[in-house]
């Protein structure tokens, strides 16, 4: 007898543990439509729409109340986003028209949900690479350098000694570059996104102390043939080159998402339902920044 | 204690280790269930520092997209209790269930989520309800067949406009259609003079080449004029050159040799033109010949479907007890079909 609780215990722990909380509207009894004996509740609606399209939409949502603490809307901002619909009221018959069907009821309206938030993106895109200056440097290595690309090491080597000698990069690279070279002596921005550099050299030119001749020949290979490289470090300071690893990482995915995931982080953002949980655990495990277990086992 | 611990040590460590057991347990089952928050008596989706994304939130940020939702919850309705279920509909909708998991699982491990989401834009809110929709699917099949049946006269215009018929191919892949071998130039010969003697149908059997149709007496099934485009819904696997030869024949006519050049080689078609009455193609045997002639018709007047549910759901008690869901439906449907409500 003395056993029934405890195992009335385990059992009860275990049933009230077998599902996570779900959110749902206020008035989800209300009835929005009768066809013959099937009556709809806005409940019905608002389930189909939280599993269709319900988790990207909350991200959206998340990322304007991000947007709302971290970039304010602006009186530029608004009145670019107004230039915008001037123009596609030009240039498109109907775009009043158009816009409704979409679901929007007017131009304010479409500028207030869509254009004004794009610009606020961008702007936080932007913010990103001042803010996660730490992350983006340990990540992505970025350095400004002057590369010559050389058709093998012999060549290379000579190359290396003109450099060394003071001859400027681009004339360096008139003499010594391959035909059609990627790399010919000119300023170019170098990350880990940069895919026909070894790493070695990527990674010698973000930890170089000094500007200046790097003293060492690397070699990639690239689309089967092996090409090898001498390289000029301009400057690795953040501060100096933010505006070409803006330009250069900005519209990448990756970035994206890791800027997406920083500010996440930066607020604390956590799920209350568990469909929306198990979709972003399925499909951006990354965003659930309260459990970085998830993220980590698909690596 | 000590010596109840000691004379019984095997016990009790069999008790550590089901505890232990348990709780691992339920910290598994529990580790990714997420706790609900409430705010000003709103229930919390998601949140941020300083604020909350409450599942009103998220109601209010789908309208731009619910219309559809909203018409096929409608459609379903509308459907299910016009289409008496048989228990021929429920075979074929079982048998539309099996290919749907069969496709959906060849193509992800994840599929059951996939499908989840899917079935949700058309109006089911879990995996569990696959089959209602399968079944929704094919009584909506009977219900176009059923209307179609009833008005063929007046939607058949739109259709014959795009020249249906049924066709039979032959089928000679050759090296170089300007520079024929001996041998191709010898079997084309004997192709072109059995045509004079036999039926189209006997020297498909006996000489063509195309592997899906040979079999069949060279019967290639239903073609239209959308058939010729490459963005086209027909499921015709006839070569749109030979398609565009076979609209300008007519009824028992074969057209000359066909040069076509794809990717897998050169070949040389006969084409033959079996059927052109819409009525006989629209009652054909074959069920993929009367299910494609089914689509032709439904997709040669965008409107079609959108009547056809309508004269239905007029046999219903219809009403819409809130306004915006009204107003979503309609701009749906106009956008959708281009009706008027």
């Amino acid at each position: 007898m003395k056993k029934t609780p405890i195992l009335f215990v385990c059992a009860a722990m275990m049933l009230t543990g077998c599902s996570g909380a779900t959110a749902t509207i206020k008035d989800k009894d209300e009835t929005i439509m009768t066809i013959g004996d099937t009556k709809y509740t806005k409940g019905d609606e608002y389930d189909l729409l939280k599993i269709s399209t319900g988790t990207d939409l909350t991200m959206e949502l998340v990322k304007q109340a991000i947007y709302k603490q971290e970039v304010k809307v602006t009186k530029e901002m608004k009145e670019k986003a107004q230039e915008q619909v001037n123009n596609y009221k030009e240039n498109m018959e109907n775009f009043d028209e158009q816009i409704q069907s979409l679901g929007y009821k007017n131009s304010t309206q479409y500028m207030n949900k869509v254009l004004i938030p794009s610009l606020q993106a961008s702007e936080l895109t932007e913010k990103y690479f001042t803010d996660a200056k730490k992350d983006i440097q340990k990540t992505y290595k970025p350095s400004k350098a002057r590369i010559i690309q050389c058709e093998n090491k012999a060549t290379a080597k000579k190359a290396l000694k003109a450099l060394k000698n003071g001859t400027d990069p681009e004339e360096v690279a008139q003499q010594y570059m391959v035909d059609s070279a990627k790399y010919s002596g000119k300023e170019t921005l170098v990350t880990t996104k940069t895919t026909d550099l070894s790493t070695r050299l990527i990674n010698t030119l973000s930890k170089t102390k000094k500007a200046g001749v790097i003293d060492e020949v690397f070699t990639n290979e690239s689309s089967g043939t092996t090409y090898a490289y001498v390289a000029v470090l301009v400057s690795n300071t953040y501060k100096d080159i933010k505006d070409d690893v803006y330009t250069t990482l900005s519209s990448d995915d990756d970035v994206t998402k890791a800027c997406l995931v920083y500010y996440l982080k930066k607020y604390n953002f956590e799920v209350h339902d568990q469909d929306v949980f198990n979709n972003l655990k399925a499909n951006n495990p990354e965003y659930l920044v309260s459990r970085p277990d998830l993220s980590e086992s698909d690596d | 204690m000590t010596d109840i611990l000691r004379n019984n040590w095997f016990v009790v460590l069999i008790a550590i280790i089901i505890i232990g057991f348990i709780g691992y347990f339920i910290y598994d089952t529990n580790k990714d269930n997420v706790s609900a928050k409430t705010t000003n008596n709103e229930q919390v989706i998601a949140s941020i520092n300083k604020d909350d994304i409450t599942a009103d939130d998220l109601y209010d940020e789908s309208t731009p997209y619910d219309g559809s939702t909203i018409y096929n919850m409608y459609k379903n309705a509308v459907i299910d209790q016009s289409i008496k279920t048989t228990k021929d509909l429920k075979k074929q909708a079982s048998t539309l269930e099996s290919n749907i998991k069969s496709n959906a699982s060849s193509q992800s491990d994840d599929y059951e989520s996939t499908l989840t989401t899917e079935l949700a834009k058309y109006g089911y809110a879990s995996y569990e309800e696959l089959n209602d929709y399968c079944l929704t699917s094919v009584k909506e099949k009977e219900m176009n067949k059923k209307y179609i049946t009833k008005h063929f006269d007046e939607v058949k215009k739109a259709w014959e406009d795009k020249s249906p018929r049924t066709v039979s191919i032959i089928k000679m892949d050759v090296s170089d259609a300007d520079n024929l071998t001996e041998t191709e130039t010898k079997k084309k010969s004997n192709i072109d003079k059995a045509l004079e003697k036999e039926s189209f149908a006997d020297v498909a059997k006996a000489f063509s080449e195309d592997s899906n149709t040979a079999n069949k007496n060279g019967f290639a099934g239903y073609v239209d004029s959308n058939s010729t485009s490459s963005g086209s819904n027909s499921t015709s696997t006839v070569p749109a050159d030979v398609v565009t030869a076979a609209i300008g024949l007519k009824k028992g006519e074969t057209s000359d040799w066909i040069t076509v050049t794809s990717s897998s080689g050169t070949s040389l078609y006969k084409v033959y033109v079996k059927e052109t009455n819409s009525k006989k193609i629209f009652n054909a045997k074959s069920d993929t010949v009367s299910n494609q002639a089914l689509y032709a018709i439904l997709n040669s007047d965008s409107s079609l479907s959108y009547k056809i549910l309508d004269s239905y759901a007029k046999k219903l008690d219809i009403k819409f007890n809130d306004k915006d869901t009204k107003k979503k439906f309609d701009s749906y449907v106009k956008t959708t079909y281009g009706g008027d409500q």
